[in-house]
C-alpha cells in the first residue's frame, strides 16, 4: 500500500498548506464548502454505496444538525464544541428513528420514505417560524473572531473531513464495513449467513445521521444562516452527483467528485452561472450511462498499474513445471 | 354559504382535481408495473408538455385543442428517444441494479430539463388562454370551467387508456410482461419495444396532464415537481403497479387535499400529502389494491 499512503502523505500536505497560499477569502469559503460536502457525500456514501440504502434524507438529515447547534446556541447558550456535538447526536437519533421505521423497506420504497421525511422536515422549518425562523432561517454567531479570516473554519473543515474519512477507512476494513457490504450485495444471504442485518442497517442509518448532522453543524457556521433549502431536494441532488461523478461505492470517490463539482462550479461562476446544474447533469447522466463506477473507476487501471509490481510479489511462487 | 354546500363544493373540486392526480398516477403506474423502473422525471415531462402546448400556440397561433395532441404526439416522441438513449440497458439486463440505475438517471434527467427550460423560455411564468372562462353550475355546485375541462380530458384518457390495456393484443402484452417478465418474453413478447412503448405513452399522459392544467397553475420551469410528488403519493397510497388503485388513490388525495387546506391548518398543506405517503409505505407497503409480492 506505499503508493495510497504517499498519496495520502501529499494530499494532507498540500490540504494543510493551501491557507498561506491561497489567500482568497471567496476561495477558503468555497473549499470550507467543499468540506461540508465531503462530509455529507462520505455518510451518503456509506448508505447507498456500502450498504445499499438508497436515502433522500441526508441534506434533511444535515438541515436537523444545523439546526440543532444554531437552536442550542442561540437559545441555551450552549458552548459552540457542544452544540456540534449536540448536532451529530440529535441527527444521529432523528436518523435511527428513520432507520427504524423504514426498515422492512428497499430501494425504491425506502427512496420515497426517506424523501417524504426529508419533505417534512423542512415543512415543519418552515413553518415553525416563531422556533425556527422560517424561510428566512437563523442567523448563527460566529464561532471565531472576525479578525481570524475564513482560515480557521477552513481547518475546522479540513478536520472534520480527515475524521469522517478515518472513520470510514476503518469502517470499510472492520468486519462490520464487510456486513454493511454483504446486505448491499444480496441481504437475505447475509442473513442467513448470521449477520445481524436489522442492527447493521440502523447502525448504518445512525452514524450516518451523526456525520450529516455534525457536517450541518459545520455549515451553519461557514454560511453564517441557516435555512430550510439546505436540505432541499435540489441540495440532495448535488450529494448524488458528487458521488456518482467521483464513484460510488469507493471511498476516495465522493471526496474527488465534492471537490471536482465544487471547484468546476466556481469556474462556471461567471459566464454560465445558471448553467452549471445543467452542464454536470449531462455529466452525471454520461457517467451513469457510460461509466458506471465514475472517475475511480476510470482512474483504477493507472493505480493498478502503479501497484502491479507489489501484486506481483504477493502471489505465490508457481512451480515450474 | 351553509356549511354542507361549501362542503359539496370542495368536495366536488377535490373530485376534479384528482382526475388529473389520477392520469399522472396511471403514468407512473405504466412505467412502474410495466418496466419495473422509476421514473423521475415525469414531472418534467409534464412540464414539458404545458410548455410544448404553449410554444405551438403562441408561434404556430394553434388552437389549444389541435396544440393538445400535437403537443403529446412531440413528447411521445421525446419519451421514446430517452427511453432509448438512457433506460434501455435497464430493461435489458445489462446494469445490476436497474431501480437505482433508473432512479438516479431520470433524477439527472429532470434536473437537466428544468435547466433547459429556463434556458429556452426563462424564468417566467407564462399562460395560456382560459379553455372555458368563469364557473360552471352543476348540479348543485359550481366549478371552474378550466377545472370542468381539465377534469373531462383526464376522465377520458384514463377511459381510453384503461381501455386499451384491457381489450388490444398490444394492452395484453402490456399485462403480460406486468405478470411475469420472462413468461412473456418466452411466449413472444417484444419486451425491449413494449418497454419503450409503455414509457413514451406514459410520458404523453403527463404531458397532456400538464397542458390541460396550465390555465390554472401557469406554466415555469418548476411547475412539474408538485404533480410528481402527488404522483407518487397516489401509487403509494393505491399500491405500486395497480391501475385501479391509482385511479381511486387519486381522487382520494384530491379530495384529502382541498378538505385538508380548508379545514385544518393550511401552512402543512404539502406536510399531510407526504405524512400519508410515509404512513402507507411504513405500515401497509402494497396500498389500497397493491398484490402481495
Amino acid at each position: 500500500m506505499r503508493p495510497n499512503g504517499l498519496a495520502i502523505c501529499g494530499v494532507a500536505i498540500v490540504a494543510l498548506g493551501v491557507p498561506f497560499v491561497l489567500r482568497s477569502p471567496h476561495w477558503l469559503q468555497v473549499l470550507s464548502l467543499a468540506f461540508y460536502y465531503v462530509v455529507l457525500t462520505t455518510s451518503w456514501n456509506l448508505m447507498m454505496g456500502f450498504t445499499g440504502l438508497f436515502s433522500f434524507a441526508h441534506t434533511a438529515l444535515a438541515a436537523i444538525g444545523a439546526y440543532t447547534a444554531a437552536l442550542l446556541v442561540l437559545r441555551a447558550g450552549l458552548p459552540h464544541v457542544w452544540a456540534i456535538a449536540a448536532a451529530g447526536i440529535v441527527t444521529g437519533v432523528a436518523s435511527l428513528l428513520l432507520g427504524a421505521i423504514s426498515l422492512r423497506l428497499r430501494g425504491f420504497y425506502l427512496c420515497l420514505v426517506t424523501w417524504g421525511f426529508a419533505e417534512i422536515t423542512i415543512g415543519i422549518f418552515r413553518v415553525e417560524y416563531r422556533v425556527t425562523g422560517g424561510t428566512m432561517g437563523l442567523m448563527v454567531p460566529s464561532l471565531f473572531p472576525s479578525a481570524w479570516g475564513k482560515t480557521p473554519y477552513y481547518y475546522l473543515g479540513l478536520f472534520l473531513a480527515a475524521l469522517v474519512l478515518t472513520f470510514m477507512v476503518l469502517l470499510s476494513r472492520s468486519r462490520i464495513g464487510l456486513y454493511l457490504r454483504s446486505i448491499r450485495d444480496d441481504e437475505l444471504a447475509s442473513e442467513v449467513l448470521g449477520v445481524h442485518t436489522v442492527l447493521w442497517k440502523v447502525f448504518c442509518f445512525t452514524v450516518c445521521g451523526f456525520w450529516a448532522g455534525v457536517g450541518g453543524a459545520y455549515y451553519g457556521y461557514v454560511v453564517g444562516v441557516v435555512d430550510p433549502n439546505m436540505g432541499a431536494l435540489s441540495e440532495m441532488g448535488k450529494v448524488i452527483l458528487m458521488v456518482i461523478i467521483g464513484g460510488m461505492g469507493t471511498i476516495p470517490g465522493p471526496v474527488v467528485g465534492t471537490f471536482l463539482v465544487m471547484v468546476l462550479s466556481e469556474f462556471l461562476r461567471g459566464r454560465l452561472a445558471a448553467m452549471s446544474m445543467l452542464i454536470f447533469a449531462v455529466v452525471l447522466i454520461v457517467v451513469m450511462r457510460f461509466l458506471p463506477g465514475g472517475i475511480m473507476a476510470a482512474v483504477r487501471p493507472l493505480f493498478s498499474f502503479l501497484t502491479r509490481e507489489k501484486r506481483v510479489r504477493l502471489k505465490p511462487e508457481a512451480p515450474e513445471s | 354559504m351553509s356549511p354542507f354546500h361549501l362542503f359539496l363544493e370542495i368536495l366536488a373540486r377535490g373530485i376534479a382535481i384528482g382526475a388529473v392526480y389520477a392520469l399522472m398516477g396511471l403514468g407512473l403506474t405504466l412505467i412502474f408495473g410495466v418496466m419495473r423502473i422509476i421514473n423521475f422525471a415525469q414531472g418534467e415531462f409534464y412540464m414539458v408538455g404545458a410548455y410544448t402546448v404553449f410554444a405551438l400556440m403562441q408561434n404556430l397561433a394553434l388552437p389549444f385543442y389541435i396544440a393538445l395532441p400535437l403537443g403529446m404526439g412531440i413528447v411521445f416522441a421525446i419519451g421514446w428517444l430517452v427511453e432509448q438513449m438512457l433506460l434501455r440497458p435497464a430493461l435489458a439486463g445489462r446494469i445490476d441494479n436497474p431501480m437505482e440505475y433508473s432512479l438516479i438517471i431520470t433524477f439527472a434527467l429532470s434536473i437537466l430539463l428544468q435547466k433547459l427550460a429556463i434556458l429556452v423560455f426563462g424564468p417566467f411564468y407564462q399562460k395560456i388562454p382560459d379553455l372555458l372562462p368563469g364557473n360552471v353550475p352543476l348540479g348543485p355546485v359550481t366549478i371552474p370551467g378550466n377545472l370542468l375541462v381539465a377534469m373531462l380530458f383526464s376522465a377520458a384518457l384514463i377511459a381510453i387508456v384503461t381501455l386499451f390495456i384491457a381489450r388490444t393484443k398490444t394492452g395484453r402484452a402490456w399485462r403480460a410482461i406486468a405478470q411475469c417478465l420472462p413468461g412473456a418474453s418466452i411466449t413472444g413478447v417484444r419486451v425491449e419495444r413494449q418497454g419503450a412503448l409503455v414509457f413514451a405513452l406514459s410520458t404523453a399522459l403527463a404531458a397532456g396532464a400538464g397542458a390541460v392544467l396550465a390555465p390554472i397553475t401557469l406554466i415555469f420551469p418548476t411547475v412539474g415537481s408538485a404533480p410528481l410528488v402527488k404522483g407518487y403519493e397516489i401509487i403509494a397510497i393505491g399500491g405500486l403497479g395497480s391501475i385501479p388503485g391509482s385511479l381511486l388513490g387519486g381522487i382520494l388525495l384530491g379530495i384529502a387535499e382541498t378538505l385538508g387546506s380548508v379545514y385544518l391548518n393550511s401552512a402543512y398543506k404539502d406536510v399531510y400529502g407526504f405524512a400519508l405517503l410515509m404512513l402507507f409505505l411504513i405500515f401497509r407497503p402494497r396500498g389500497l389494491f397493491g398484490q402481495v409480492s
